[in-house]
């Protein structure tokens, strides 16, 4: 054996970095990996300086050798101790198994390490074999892990799911279905949903039916996600929504008194064809409750213009008992009309 | 079943005249059917009447040492079956969302084969070595160091491939059996490479003035 052979077992760590850190030519670096093993094979177990080379080679350019590699990764990305598996991360070798490479991105989803997992997809030979089962499992572990996070964990969570969907445009693109449903469901349950911006315009979203377009919605209505509404609304599935689940939603918006929400609304076309009785509900109700800005959206939607003069009369005289003098103004315009 | 009655009709025996329990016709019929019961009170059921009296804890260790592996099989929740990496990550997933017990806190799943190698060694190493057995042991989540020690000073002994099994099905919180079996010197199959990676963190955080090196 040779210098740094004795460098492995007596040397500080520092200069072993140092050494890693240069252009050291690749037969001396066989030479530490060989001292590395012996000094394992030696001290069993293997002693607290073998561990600490052991991660200052992992960070450097000395390759692990391929056959264990997967192994240990594994072990290292599933370990509960962030440092080992950020200490591994570095040194992902070249070569690695289809299936591994799968594992190993859900195993980091699953231990709830967003950065990791992104970075783990970002590597070349994970990128080549993602796909959007994958994906979807690595999402949806790390939405359940925001989920049941406090704030400042859960906005990081967020972050990487939104960074992943952004970094992996072309698998998001392929999510379909129940998976895509379930991505969509999840994104209004976050209360963070920019991050499923990517979901929303994929080509699998603009195909959905207006039955799931309808759930989805009919949820972010119930969360007042006005963000959510807004892209959902855009979707050509959600101009086909019938007649009556539009009402629906409109007198859920009215009874949460989101005016947002409303205006999003508005722009169906179910909603422009909004008979005049629901209209005066919707009217009165809003009126009743002195909710000026309410009103006003209201106003603006194509049946309000086609009242009777007895259903203005039955809104004025609910603008009126509210005691609202901007509500009363707005109401007595519809009569004009 | 015959020789296991026969024993166990002597326990019930000796014990009526002796007994000083205001209920001895009680126990002592508890103590006929149980052979007829084990089965079905499980090692959980076994372990807690074994602990409420000494002639109960004999009659059941009688009726658990022909039995052992079963019994402490079933104590242990099954594995999930083989299904896709999808599956298995909502599953993993899911056992995470569980709060990881305290470091001090017995973990309950744990007990019963705890219980029973604490009074019966020989039969819990023995049961202990069986594959069916330590395949569910390295399954379980989050299991604590303290336990973990335990069972691998009761005859626990986890092989690398039961631990890359483990890993690659996301069990959180495996390394501890390497860990615990480091501590206690026990030798394995298990390369260095592989017990740096799962023992690091504990090692380094003892030596806390290595930290600033890493």
């Amino acid at each position: 054996m040779n210098t740094l052979f004795y460098l492995v077992c007596y040397k500080p760590l520092q200069q072993i970095r140092r050494l890693c850190a240069t252009d050291t030519p690749q037969h001396d670096m066989q030479n530490l990996s060989d001292g590395i093993a012996w000094h394992n094979e030696t001290c069993n177990p293997p002693c607290l300086h073998g561990y600490l080379v052991l991660l200052v080679l992992l960070q450097s350019e000395v390759p692990i050798p391929a056959a264990d590699a997967a192994d240990l990764l594994q072990l290292a990305v599933n370990s509960l101790n962030e440092r080992t598996a950020r200490a591994v991360l570095g040194r992902l070798p070249s070569q690695l198994e289809p299936t591994a490479a799968r594992r190993l991105l859900v195993t980091a989803a699953v231990r709830q390490r967003g950065d990791l997992a992104r970075r783990v997809a970002a590597i070349r030979i994970v990128k080549q074999h993602l796909d959007a089962p994958t994906l979807t499992a690595v999402l949806r572990a790390l939405l359940l892990a925001a989920e049941s996070r406090a704030y400042p964990t859960s906005s990081q969570l967020l972050d990487s799911v939104s960074g992943l969907l952004f970094d992996q445009q072309a698998v998001a693109q392929q999510l379909e279905g129940a998976a895509l449903v379930g991505m969509l469901h999840a994104a209004v349950k976050s209360r963070a949903p920019d991050f499923a911006l990517p979901l929303f315009q994929s080509l699998n979203a603009q195909q959905l039916g207006a039955a799931a377009v309808l759930e989805v919605l009919t949820a972010a209505v119930d969360a007042l996600d006005s963000y959510s509404v807004r892209h959902l609304c855009s979707l050509p599935a959600a101009q086909q929504l019938a007649c009556e689940d539009v009402v629906r939603l409109l007198q859920a918006a009215s009874g949460k008194r989101s005016v947002d929400v409303m205006q999003r609304l508005s722009r169906l076309s179910a909603a422009e064809q909004l008979s005049s009785e629901v209209m005066v509900q919707l009217l009165q109700a809003a009126a009743g409750a002195g909710d000026a800005p309410m009103v006003c959206t209201l106003c603006d939607f194509a049946s309000a213009q086609r009242l009777t003069k007895d259903q203005v009369m039955c809104v004025l005289r609910a603008a009126e008992e509210s005691g609202n003098d901007i509500v009363v103004r707005m109401c007595s315009r519809l009569r004009r009309n | 079943m015959a020789a296991n009655e026969q024993p166990l009709s002597n326990v019930s025996e000796s014990y009526v005249p002796n007994s000083k329990s205001p209920k001895p016709f009680a126990e002592a019929s508890l103590l006929d059917v149980l052979p007829y019961l084990g089965r079905s009170l499980g090692l959980q059921g076994l372990a807690c009447l074994g602990a409420s009296s000494q002639q109960f804890k004999q009659a059941c260790l009688e009726f658990v040492n022909p039995n052992s592996t079963h019994l402490v099989l079933d104590a242990l929740p099954p594995l999930s079956p083989e299904c896709g990496l999808a599956e298995a990550a909502a599953a993993a997933a899911a056992a995470s969302q569980l709060p990881p017990p305290a470091g001090a806190a017995v973990d309950q799943r744990l007990q019963p084969v705890l219980w029973l190698s604490r009074v019966a060694p020989v039969t819990a190493s023995s049961a202990l070595a069986a594959v069916d057995v330590l395949q569910r042991l390295v399954h379980l989540p989050h299991v604590p160091l303290q336990q973990a020690q335990d069972l691998v000073k009761a005859g626990v002994r986890i092989s690398y491939a039961q631990l890359l099994a483990a890993a690659n099905s996301m069990v959180a919180g495996v390394e501890v059996w390497v860990l615990a079996q480091q501590q206690l010197a026990v030798t394995s199959d298990i390369p260095a490479t592989a017990v740096a990676v799962c023992c690091g963190g504990p090692w380094v955080s003892l030596h806390s003035e290595l930290l600033p090196l890493l």
